[in-house]
């Protein structure tokens, strides 16, 4: 077996080692690698910069906490959130458990910011029926929900009782989201009936089926993937965990265009029989 | 009493001309209307024959999602494939397994494999091999690489709604040598099932797929009126697009009123 | 009326009286309609969330049929049936979904484990790319030069040392991307418009039945 053909029948266990090497010694040791910051994420920051202490956001949850990297943007947004005192009203569509208290808790850190649950963010908890409860949560806010996620009244909380049952009360509405009903669940249920901005932040995956609806306006702007969520923490002047997977990703970059070169070039040797090579 | 909501005047007309459009093409539509081959569907047959000669099983799964969310279209076409795939099964001798993840499509899958058997003259059907995997993707995910590294399909069928686990599946699938069919609506997820299945089937192919292989005259008209739809959107989208160089917004106010 | 009749074109009768209710719905503004919708909206997720039960059915009555008949791996069978059963009891200690128990197995257990096997995809996808995207003809090399643009364009390094990979891979992501996915969720829209459609008019039945 010739060279070319040896390279084009690699074990696939050399490329997960490879694959886990670069990404282990990259990650011990940060180079700080610049960020290009993309017109969706400037577009974000320009609108959270835009409201008033006291304007209210609502965040619509439609994920699993699979990946950090599907929380980094609505992580960094949040954080803004706190620093300009805006008041967040989260619900999620899916049944992961804690998801919110992970995040608001655990990494956003409210309290830092002197923001109080209750006065300043509230948790509805899991909204049944995907589409079907964010319809219900546009419609009927009040209604559709009388207890948060604790078990606790509503009623109680002074943020609850600022709140209306008219959707437009939301400066706009946060989607992080990779599950459905996600994006155009959102879209269809705030912001075509209401008008509502909407912000979108997932991973870099989702960066492609969103560009639609972000060239078009519908969606104001998104923070996608380690990369956006680097540039907006370079915005906000609190470098997280963006930042800090940038130099993985770079290094992933790299390893998958050098063995995309390697394994076109043992193609072409193979395929034109050259020295080494072998007629297919 | 009764009166259109604000901004869905202009999709009604439109969803009212749709459906009438759909209903005459069902009517005036004859026998040997053109249809352009999808090659997916005309692969069904080779990779259950294909299954039979090794005397491997075949795998289906219809995707991920229900029957009472927005994702209900694809999933029922799924299972209308299904019943295509079990009854070539039946036919041939193969030994089919169904994975399920949304517990809703059981007992329409249950059924589908039930007349399709019943459909070659058999009485057994593989009940057996419908699954519960798992509610969740990657619980689903994982238990469907189990079940293909265990029972080793030498046909795997992966259509519906299908996200992230795709591309799992499907290299999985590639390890154990099996032939993949795979199609989608869901847009995000048809590269990744190009470049690693044997077949794909793109987008509304899976809604086609009932009309193409019973050639069902009445379905083949209704997606003669799909056809017309685009072309009525490309006409939108391009004078729409020469008004707006112009700034003439008259057609972006028609739309939503 | 006959059994048969029912049987057959009872369900097809349902659904389209059903779904040709919750379009009207859609369009028209009315309290009183938006209130049935309402209800049937709940009613299909109640019955949706019983069909789980389906589920766990099954589940355990093909596994124990593994552990009777010691089929091949059956210890696994039996595995499985022990978290089954762990977690389930676990979620039905009150108060539900949230005690102590059932919040430790999820968080300890289970979400580490999600991200664990998303993890796997990036395996996957570099050695699909490995295998598959190599210059056999036109699509293939167009596939390939678009997927080395958008790879360079994401990692931060690639902009950095070479703007122009940044610019190129803007533009494929807003320009053709775009495109190519507007055109693509039209026509899946459509498509599924149509099949709604021939549900509604009863055409489409092969859900309900037997091929043909």
């Amino acid at each position: 077996m010739s060279l070319a053909d040896r390279i084009m029948k690699i074990d696939r266990r050399i490329i997960y080692a490879l694959i886990f090497i670069v990404i282990f010694l990259f990650s011990l040791k940060p180079m700080g690698i610049p960020v290009v910051t993309q017109p969706w994420v400037i577009d974000t920051y320009k609108l959270v910069e835009s409201l008033q202490p006291g304007d209210k956001v609502l965040i619509c949850w439609s994920l699993y906490p699979v990946s950090n990297e599907q929380i980094a943007g609505a992580v960094v947004i949040l954080q803004h959130l706190c620093m300009r005192g805006i008041k967040t009203v989260h619900f999620q569509t899916q049944t992961a458990v804690d998801l919110v208290d992970d995040v608001m808790l655990n990494k956003v850190h409210p309290e830092s910011y002197g923001q109080v649950y209750g006065k300043d963010w509230l948790w509805l908890g899991y909204i049944s029926g995907l589409e079907a409860g964010q319809a219900a949560i546009a419609q009927n806010l009040k209604g559709t929900v009388t207890v948060d996620k604790y078990g606790n009244q509503l009623s109680q909380y002074s943020l609850w009782n600022e709140l209306t049952n008219d959707a437009r009360q939301f400066k706009f509405v946060l989607s992080p989201s990779a599950e459905t009903p996600g994006t155009a669940g959102v879209l269809r249920q705030f912001q075509i009936p209401y008008g509502l901005k909407i912000v979108e932040s997932g991973s870099a995956f989702s960066l492609g089926s969103v560009m639609p609806f972000y060239a078009s306006k519908q969606y104001w702007g998104m923070v996608a993937g380690f990369p956006d969520c680097a540039a907006y923490e370079k915005l906000i002047g609190k470098p997280g965990i963006g930042s800090r997977s940038t130099d993985p990703l770079s290094a992933m970059g790299l390893l998958v265009f050098g063995l995309l070169l390697v394994s076109n070039i043992a193609y072409i040797i193979s395929k034109l029989g050259g020295k080494g090579g072998s007629v297919k | 009493m009764f009166s259109l909501k604000a901004g869905v005047t202009s999709t009604f007309i439109i969803l009212i001309v749709f459906v009438i459009g759909m209903y005459i093409y069902m009517k005036i539509s004859k026998k040997g209307m053109y249809f352009r081959r999808i090659p997916g569907l005309d692969a069904l047959e080779e990779c259950v024959g294909r299954a039979v000669e090794m005397g491997r099983p075949v795998q289906y799964s219809p995707g991920q999602k229900g029957v009472t969310d927005t994702n209900a279209p694809p999933t029922l076409a799924a299972i209308t494939m299904l019943s295509y795939v079990a009854q070539i099964c039946a036919r041939k001798g193969a030994n089919i397994g169904v994975s399920i993840m949304d517990a809703q499509v059981m007992p329409l899958v249950d059924q589908s494999l039930k007349e399709a058997y019943l459909a070659e003259g058999i009485d057994q059907y593989p009940k057996d091999g419908i699954q519960w995997l798992a509610p969740t993707q990657f619980s689903f995910a994982a238990a469907m690489l189990a079940r293909l590294r265990r029972e080793k399909p030498a046909a795997i069928f992966y259509i519906g709604h299908c996200e992230a686990e795709t591309l799992m599946i499907a290299e999985t699938g590639i390890e154990i040598g099996a032939m993949q069919v795979m199609g989608t609506e869901a847009v995000a997820q048809l590269p990744f099932m190009t470049a690693a299945a044997d077949y794909t089937i793109y987008g509304d192919e899976i809604y086609a797929a009932d009309a193409y292989l019973s050639r069902n005259v009445k379905t083949m008209g209704s997606l003669r009126t799909i056809d017309l739809g685009k072309l009525f959107a490309m006409l939108v989208i391009i004078i729409g697009s020469i008004l707006s160089t112009f700034g003439i917004s008259i057609l972006t106010q028609i739309l939503k009123w | 009326m006959k059994m048969s009749f029912l049987r057959r074109e009872g369900p097809l009768i349902f659904t389209s009286v059903v779904a040709f209710f919750l379009i009207i719905e859609y369009y028209i503004a009315n309290s009183q309609l938006t209130l049935i919708a309402t209800f049937l909206n709940r009613s299909a997720m109640i019955v949706g969330a019983f069909l789980l039960g389906f589920g766990i059915i099954n589940m355990t009555l093909i596994h124990t049929k593994n552990i009777i008949q010691r089929k091949p791996k059956w210890p696994f069978s039996l595995y499985l049936l022990i978290l089954l059963f762990v977690t389930l009891v676990a979620g039905l200690i009150p108060p539900l979904g949230s005690n102590y128990y059932y919040l430790w197995l999820f968080n300890n257990i289970y979400t580490p484990l999600d991200p664990a096997i998303f993890s796997l995809i990036a395996f996957f996808i570099i050695s699909t790319a490995f295998r598959a995207l190599k210059i056999r003809n036109l699509e293939v090399s167009l596939m390939l030069l678009f997927t080395v643009v958008v790879i360079l364009r994401n990692a931060p390094i690639g902009p950095a040392t070479f703007p122009p990979i940044g610019w190129l891979g803007d533009w494929v992501i807003i320009s053709i991307n775009t495109g190519v996915q507007r055109a693509l969720n039209l026509v899946v829209a459509l498509g599924a418009i149509a099949y709604g459609v021939r549900i509604l008019l009863g055409v489409e039945r092969g859900y309900l039945k037997g091929a043909g």
